[in-house]
């Protein structure tokens, strides 16, 4: 006698796709032939079982959940990108980046590579990240003619007078190497907006 | 099909579509609106599958008002996820994995480990006896208290292959399993629901 039907052979079996061959054990099986019969019970059983079908006015009032869930999302996803709490954590962060970009571009590879190292701190507690060079201990180079953009230290000046003190720890930033740099890499309005950006959170009262 | 006429316009500006551009518009070219941003396009994707939607959901928690919620989860995080919708699969399967993630995971948090059927609570306490003159309403209601008390994963590969006429292959799509995985859960699914329904089956 054949071995007795699978699981997966008894699903195919009441799916009508089951191999003539093991249909045929079926019929000779008294415990296979028990057990189909037990699976095609169930499967009608659980087939008669329809869903209730709710009220009609249920369906357009689901759309405008939707709608409405859809909108809110949009609304909070937005909002919660424009907090300052958020924002201005990660534009500090944003600047750091970009001062570091801008101290590394300033390093050209025919140029003399400085000494000495920079540290960007971020954060309370959080160790900080050190680009040093072999040689420590001696004043780390002046960037190569990188101009200092007028509207670069409108910024920077206003920034500073700006900033109460330990504003720049406020902001998660205790120490920003060549900040004039990074300044001078942003375009105009990315200098408007981080400037707007950074006096509103500096004037925002403390909780 | 035509959005309901009483759903409440989209807030998001978007300009209702007429019942011939419903028709046109498949749903890969709906969907294509909706990642455009055009919402409009998005409620007729709703309004398409909301009632598969629902009765997924409804078959996993038997219950309508937490089935709406799940509905209206699952919709929601297809707005959200539809640009990683890249067509592969069809919409429908898509959101049907939508919505069985999103009611696996709501029974994961409310449902013990061990639900068993207390069918006191769905049975008419005043008929006489166990499977005497159940009505058809009772009979329904026992079989969908029993298929919510299956194990998530015999539940998940049940409602899918039973009630929504799904492949074995789609249904392991959905559920990310193998075909023989799939049948072995429709399999013990089908005898859990058996041994529960002894009385009735």
């Amino acid at each position: 006698m054949t071995p007795c039907l699978t699981p997966d052979e008894f699903v195919d079996l009441v799916d009508g796709t089951l191999a003539a061959d093991r249909e045929a054990h079926v019929a000779m099986c008294v415990a296979c032939a028990a057990t189909a019969t037990d699976v095609r019970e169930a499967l009608a059983a659980a087939m008669s079982a329809e869903v209730p079908e709710p009220s009609p006015l249920f369906w357009p009032s689901l759309n405008a959940r939707v709608q409405a869930a859809v909108a809110e999302s949009a609304a909070t996803g937005w909002r919660a990108w424009l907090r300052l709490d958020v924002l201005v954590p990660i534009a500090g962060l944003a600047l750091v980046v970009v001062a570091i970009a801008s101290a590394i571009d300033a390093v050209s590879p025919a140029a003399p590579v400085p000494s000495g190292r920079g540290i960007v701190w971020i954060g309370d507690g959080t160790p900080p990240v050190e680009f040093a060079s072999e040689v420590a201990d001696e004043p780390l180079a002046a960037p190569a003619a990188t101009p200092m953009n007028e509207d670069a230290l409108a910024m920077m000046a206003a920034l500073a007078s700006a900033l109460p003190e330990g504003g720049w720890d406020a902001l998660g930033v205790t120490r920003l190497p060549d900040l004039d740099i990074a300044a001078a890499s942003l375009t105009a309005d990315e200098r408007d907006a981080l400037a707007a950006l950074l006096q509103s959170a500096m004037e925002r009262p403390k909780s | 099909m035509r959005a309901d006429a009483t759903a409440a316009p989209w807030p998001l500006g978007a300009t209702p579509m007429s019942d011939a551009q419903e028709a046109a518009l498949d749903d890969a070219a709906l969907v294509e609106a909706a990642i455009a941003g055009d919402t409009a396009a998005f409620d007729v994707l709703v309004t398409r599958h909301r009632r598969s939607v629902y009765q997924v959901c409804y078959r996993f928690v038997n219950d309508h008002e937490d089935a709406a919620d799940l509905t209206q989860d699952t919709f929601v995080r297809a707005w959200k996820a539809l640009g990683s919708f890249r067509g592969q699969a069809r919409f429908s399967t898509w959101i049907y994995r939508i919505a069985v993630n999103v009611s696996l995971n709501r029974v994961s948090l409310k449902t013990p480990k061990t639900d068993v059927v207390d069918f006191d609570l769905v049975a008419d306490q005043r008929e006489p006896a166990p499977g005497a003159a159940i009505d058809a309403a009772e009979r329904r209601a026992m079989v969908r208290a029993a298929v919510k008390s299956l194990p998530p994963r015999q539940r998940a590969a049940l409602i899918l292959r039973t009630y929504h006429e799904l492949s074995h292959q789609e249904v392991a799509d959905i559920v990310g399993t193998s075909v023989g995985a799939v049948k072995a859960n429709v399999f013990h699914a089908l005898a859990n629901l058996k041994k529960r329904l002894e009385p009735l089956v």
